[in-house]
């Protein structure tokens, strides 16, 4: 059997089966499944394989491997393992103490601890650095007070991985820390989605226990190694593939509908063939995707007509799609990055 | 790019006032019967239409290698006459000791230079490849919308013609490709001009460049074009494998995609030049027309989308 055979095989088997387009669990048993499904993916060495050995990683890893494990779990529309718990981990490799390592990778590995990501504030989204938590020093650790929004999953997540303000510098006042979620002083609400489902949360934090991580003053760096990690770490064209192929057999066979699916099909082939070459940026594949997503759930949609209007996985899918855009820097961002860093135009 | 890639921008760039006798001692019609590949040949077409070459180098170097497969001689320029899509496919019907090949083919670059056309035709219930001399058939040229290269329309009525049952799939996946190949290079080459237009040209007291709504578009235009070549390459790669639902649906997308996206980067690269984009001197409609005319031929958009949706 191919590497890929046995992934496929094995999220077929095993992936903890969520309500459609749903990016968390929905209650404690749906989330200690995602917690064996995490720590089931780390003990194959499907996930975390690059990491140093000592950590865990495997002997002789492959990185090719780690594109067909990206690409099968997208296609299955399969749960992140451990939420952020990756992103968190990369950002621990890079920027983390060995003894930060030692406390937190072994956690992520056996689901114990799920992770979020505490980056955005109600008055900081794209503009990320005008964020205004802020971090005070206490004795041997810090103290953070303030307002996270938008974090994916951030009621079930065990520990943050959070960006604050300990200077005025707009880039080097910011520093991120790893707080404890279940600790005093911090309290989550569910935020639900524009389905109804409550897939992401505001964090309060009010004099909160924080741990620093890289270095204070090196937040911004924290933040971009994170943002980019989170933009290769995930596949977007498979699912684009499942998303066409299902439209298609929804379909059937009426060629009036043949113009817009083969438009869609030669779409979602170019993207894939972008996000397959190593030279690839990031930002292109991540627009394109976005755009795309929204584009085949709309499409969907109205080849459905009046009967699909009460379809969940239709109403759900095209919903859901305008997360794409949004999320992981918005197209306009993207754009703007796209232009002054990969075209070279002025700033 | 590669080092084929390379070799043919020095080779294509010197060639403005080229003879079907240099292309031959160029070698190009060997290129893929000698150890190329199809990603060789698109990397060819690409950079052939990059530097708006009048050459029909890959051609040459497909219909070269059609001939070798049928184990058809030939000499000279020889260039593949293959007819578009929906329209019917010559007839070659044995006729005694001869052979009669009928038909027509609406564009062929290059068939006033050629010594050889290589044709795709039907032969009963087989596919063949013919092999007819450009002096047998009727040759019309066509003033058509590209300027940088060279259409005719082929007439076919001859018992000249020499045929050989062999597969002609790949060929004409192929073909298709290299339209697809070379419009990305000629919107590469365009796109690549208007975004220095936008560095340099100033107005309201700054470089046009610096508006968001010029960034944007130019971003948008970046990506398709990055996807359009990178579809290119994945249908190279399929026609190297040779599976033939794979090379199918690599170059119907290469193919529909691009010839939608590269008209529209020429298109948006004219427009970014200004009205100086809009003159005859200025060298942004040549690019346009260029691109334009191979979104249409190999397959319109709109036949590609029609496969497409239908392909396994």
């Amino acid at each position: 059997m191919t590497f890929r055979a046995e992934v496929r095989s094995f999220v077929a088997g095993h992936a903890p089966a969520w309500r459609p387009g749903a990016r968390g669990p929905a209650d404690e048993r749906e989330a200690a499944a995602w917690r064996e499904w995490t720590a089931a993916l780390f003990a194959r060495g499907y996930v975390g394989a690059d990491w140093p050995v000592d950590h865990g990683g495997t002997p002789g890893h492959q990185p090719e491997r780690d594109a067909v494990v990206a690409q099968e779990l997208a296609a299955a529309q399969a749960p992140r393992p451990g939420g952020a718990g990756i992103v968190a981990a990369g950002a621990l490799l890079e920027f983390g103490t060995e003894a930060q390592c030692r406390r937190y990778l072994p956690a992520i590995r056996s689901g114990a601890d799920l992770w979020c990501v505490l980056f955005s504030e109600p008055e900081a989204g794209s503009d990320l650095a005008a964020l205004r938590t802020s971090a005070v020093p206490d004795g041997a650790g810090y103290r953070v007070t303030g307002h996270k929004v938008w974090t994916t999953n951030g009621q079930w997540a065990d520990r943050g991985l959070l960006l604050a303000r300990t200077g005025s510098g707009r880039h080097d006042g910011l520093s991120a820390f790893v707080v404890d979620l279940r600790a005093p002083g911090v309290r989550a609400v569910a935020l639900r989605t524009v389905t109804g489902e409550p897939d992401f949360a505001e964090v309060h934090l009010d004099g909160a226990p924080a741990e620093p991580l890289g270095g204070v003053g090196r937040g911004w760096a924290v933040a971009t190694a994170v943002l980019v990690r989170e933009r290769a770490l995930f596949a977007a064209a498979p699912v684009l593939r499942v998303l066409w192929e299902r439209l298609r057999a929804r379909v059937g066979d009426d060629p009036g509908t043949h113009g817009e699916l083969g438009r869609l099909r030669a779409e979602v082939v170019a993207l894939g063939a972008l996000e397959e070459e190593p030279t690839a940026d990031p930002a292109a594949v991540k627009l394109r995707a976005g755009e795309l997503r929204v584009r085949l759930a709309a499409c969907a949609l109205d080849l459905a007509g009046p009967a699909g209007l009460d379809d969940e996985e239709l109403v759900v899918g095209y919903l859901d799609s305008h997360a794409y855009t949004l999320g992981g820097g918005t197209s306009e961002i993207l754009r703007t990055v796209i232009a002054r860093r990969g075209l070279g135009l002025p700033g | 790019m590669t080092a084929v890639a390379d070799a043919a921008r020095d080779w294509l760039t010197a060639g403005a006032d080229w003879t079907p006798e240099w292309v031959e001692a160029a070698g190009m019609a060997e290129l893929l019967t000698g150890g190329g590949t199809y990603g060789d040949l698109l990397a060819v077409a690409r950079v052939a239409g990059e530097v708006a070459s009048p050459i029909p180098a890959a051609g040459v170097a497909l219909a070269a290698a059609m001939a070798r497969s049928a184990g058809l001689a030939v000499e000279g320029l020889v260039v593949p006459a293959f007819p578009e899509p929906g329209d019917g496919w010559p007839v070659a019907t044995r006729d005694g000791s001869g052979v009669r090949l009928t038909g027509s083919v609406a564009a062929v670059h290059g068939a006033r230079w050629a010594r050889h056309l290589v044709v795709p035709a039907r032969c009963g219930d087989d596919e063949v490849v013919a092999v007819v001399e450009r002096e047998q058939v009727a040759v019309t040229a066509r003033a058509v919308l590209d300027l940088t290269r060279e259409f005719d329309r082929v007439d076919l009525d001859t018992t000249t013609a020499r045929v050989a049952v062999v597969s002609v799939d790949r060929a004409v996946e192929a073909h298709f490709a290299l339209y697809a190949a070379d419009a990305v290079g000629a919107a590469g080459a365009v796109f690549r001009s208007a975004l220095a237009h936008v560095t340099t040209r100033t107005q309201f007291g700054k470089p046009l460049g610096a508006f968001q709504a010029v960034q944007h578009r130019c971003a948008d235009l970046s990506v398709a074009l990055a996807a359009a070549d990178a579809a290119v390459r994945a249908a190279g790669a399929a026609l190297d494998s040779g599976d033939r639902n794979a090379c199918a649906t690599a170059v119907s997308a290469a193919a529909a995609y691009s010839a939608e996206v590269c008209a529209e980067v020429a298109a948006s690269a004219l427009h970014l030049h200004g009205a100086t984009g809009f003159t005859w001197d200025h060298d942004a409609h040549r690019h346009l027309r260029r691109v334009k005319t191979d979104a249409i031929l190999g397959g319109t958009a709109r036949w590609h989308h029609e496969r497409l949706a239908t392909l396994p």
